[in-house]
């Protein structure tokens, strides 16, 4: 099937020294990948119905059918080493909707630190397999963005709408012109301004459409969001706060001078990020010496739209072509969401066969 | 067999103005077999030939290019498939058939009045509720485009079939995502389109299908065809199709 079986038997070798190969099914419950990355997956998802009308997807991914496959286990919680080399499915604008992936999903590592570093390197590793010896490194660290954002001055029901958006530049960018520039407020004058008045108001109207007040969304969440909204208008969130939001985004560069960039943008706002900072010094510092022959870059508003991600985030790309060669990075929120009872650390990453194959051909 | 594949509603409303339209351009559609027979004919061009079918069904076979030409919404062909808009040529709107795809959510909702605030409630929602904002829908691919566009993300949709504008007052959904032609359905079920909610105005067109099997003697039919419509729409047509 591949010419490249040399470069597979040797990429599945390594695996297997770092980590347990495992082939979970390929027919997967949709709803694992609706419920944890909602339609924007789900566009991509090759979909099919079972008798029961229970929908079912090809695997888009290994991430989530090990992660699943992990919490069902009685291993919860101890860590574990899982390796992967399959094809995967997705609906694409181009490119065979079947494609390999390999890659790694550590879970509950001793130290995440060090894991991030050999799942890097085992990419930078598989990479060079195929003959791309110096493909560029483009480095994110969500923990950054969402210290800063938990400091700066916002009023809090802001806090996770913008962090919602990290990631998503036109949307992100959306987002900050409104907070920037108060919008005029639009809703109705003629409403009663005591607010349990109001609540009564759209509770009655609710009740005449016959929606529930039980479930969707409540008197009390409508009415709370438009006094927000009100306030907004008024100009609620400091111009400061947005622009060193901005300013904080744009960064993006060579590693090591953005790494002294948002080093001054902190100390000239005062915003304390010493540790996640701390953290990327440490991670560039190790990247020069592991791996001079990288050229890495640093971009703080580098992150995969999936807010299960919380620590540094990577991307491989060609050093040509500028394709996405690997993708990975910690996503300590996944395994909670999925309904472990506490926060179990995770880091992984995924590296594209047939694009490596592909580079490799030209 | 070479000659030209027209589709054309099979019933209702649609049907009628279609075959209103076609006379109107001269070109008279029989249904001998009256309303239970799917094959008609028109007498000024016995070469085509004509097939009633669903206005949904022309949008997938021009799609798949089963058939050459066809009478359907553009909420259909977009909904037939995610880029199934590329795999057709619109020729003709026809003025008739007029419908909106809007968004559409409960009027008490009085915090919402553009999409971008409900970028906003959605994403509150899955903080608050620890689930996805619903919204119901048979239009799954122009929701997730327009949703996409407008920056959300925190969603998911509930298809639906039919009574669409009844799922917030069922519990199915939040909000829906419908086609509306007066509006006074939305106003029965108290909703509410916002500001920027309009997502696409459908009407019916003539459709040509980039995927069906075009030989010289299908390309000089269809340009008759359409010229029949209004003279020089036919070449229009087919320089579009081949280019």
């Amino acid at each position: 099937m591949s010419d490249f079986s040399d470069q597979r038997a040797e990429l599945a070798n390594r695996i297997g020294t770092l980590a347990e190969l495992v082939s979970p099914d390929i027919l997967q419950p949709a709803d694992l990948f609706f419920d944890l990355a909602g339609e924007d997956i789900g566009r991509r998802l090759m979909l099919t119905n079972g008798p029961d009308g229970t929908t079912y997807c090809l695997r888009p991914d290994f991430t989530l059918p090990i992660a699943a496959q992990y919490l069902a286990g009685d291993a919860v919680g101890l860590s574990k080493n899982f390796g992967y080399l399959g094809p995967v499915f997705r609906q694409r604008d181009y490119g065979p909707f079947e494609f390999d992936q390999a890659g790694l999903e550590f879970l509950a590592p001793k130290d995440s630190d060090k894991t991030f570093s050999e799942v890097m390197h085992f990419a930078i590793e598989a990479s060079a397999l195929y003959g791309e010896t110096a493909p560029r490194l483009h480095l994110g660290a969500v923990d950054l963005f969402e210290t800063l954002l938990a400091k700066i001055d916002l009023p809090d029901v802001w806090r996770p709408r913008v962090r919602d958006r990290f990631g998503h530049d036109a949307a992100m960018g959306r987002l900050l012109d409104r907070l920037a520039v108060p919008e005029q407020f639009d809703g109705a004058n003629d409403l009663p301004s005591d607010d349990a008045e109001l609540t009564q108001k759209v509770a009655a109207e609710m009740d005449a459409a016959g929606l529930s007040p039980y479930s969707g969304r409540q008197a009390e969440e409508i009415v709370a969001r438009y006094r927000e909204k009100q306030m907004l208008a008024q100009a609620a969130v400091s111009p400061k706060t947005v622009r060193i939001l901005r300013e904080f985004l744009s960064i993006a560069g060579p590693a090591s001078e953005q790494a002294f960039r948002v080093a001054g943008l902190a100390k000239k706002v005062g915003i304390d990020l010493d540790e996640p900072l701390e953290k990327l010094m440490t991670r560039l510092t190790e990247l020069k010496a592991t791996a001079p022959q990288i050229a890495v870059e640093f971009d703080a508003g580098f992150s995969p739209r999936l807010d299960y991600y919380t620590g540094h985030v990577f991307e491989l790309t060609a050093n040509k072509t500028g394709e996405v060669l690997a993708s990975g990075g910690q996503y300590d929120r996944l395994l909670e969401r999925m309904g472990a009872s506490g926060r179990i650390s995770a880091v992984g990453c995924a590296i594209w066969l047939d694009r490596l194959e592909l580079g490799a051909k030209r | 067999m070479s000659s030209l594949l027209l589709a054309v509603p099979s019933k209702g409303r649609l049907e009628q103005d279609t075959r209103d339209a076609f006379e109107k351009a001269g070109l008279k559609i029989d249904r001998p077999g009256g309303a239970r027979s799917y094959l008609g004919t028109i007498d000024a061009m016995p070469e085509v030939t004509v097939r009633f079918l669903s206005a949904s069904e022309i949008a997938r076979e021009l799609i798949s290019g089963k058939i050459d030409l066809g009478v359907t919404g553009e909420d259909l062909i977009h909904e037939a498939a995610e880029t199934g808009i590329n795999q057709v040529v619109i020729a003709k709107p026809l003025n008739f058939g007029q419908a909106d795809v809007v968004v559409a959510l409960p009027k008490s909702w009085i915090d919402v009045t553009a999409m971008r605030d409900l970028a906003d409630v959605a994403s509150d929602f899955r903080h608050r509720h620890g689930q996805w904002l619903r919204v119901a829908t048979k239009y799954v691919n122009l929701t997730r485009r327009y949703f996409s566009a407008h920056g959300i993300a925190e969603y998911r949709i509930v298809e639906s079939l039919g009574a669409t504008e009844a799922a917030p007052a069922s519990g199915a959904a939040e909000l829906i995502v419908d086609i509306t032609s007066s509006g006074s359905t939305l106003e029965a079920n108290q909703l509410k389109v916002p500001t920027d909610g309009l997502i696409l105005k459908s009407e019916a067109n003539l459709v040509a299908s980039k995927t069906a099997d075009w030989s010289a003697e299908k390309k000089s039919q269809l340009v008759a065809l359409l010229d029949q419509f209004k003279p020089g729409l036919g070449e229009q047509a087919l320089h579009t199709l081949t280019s």
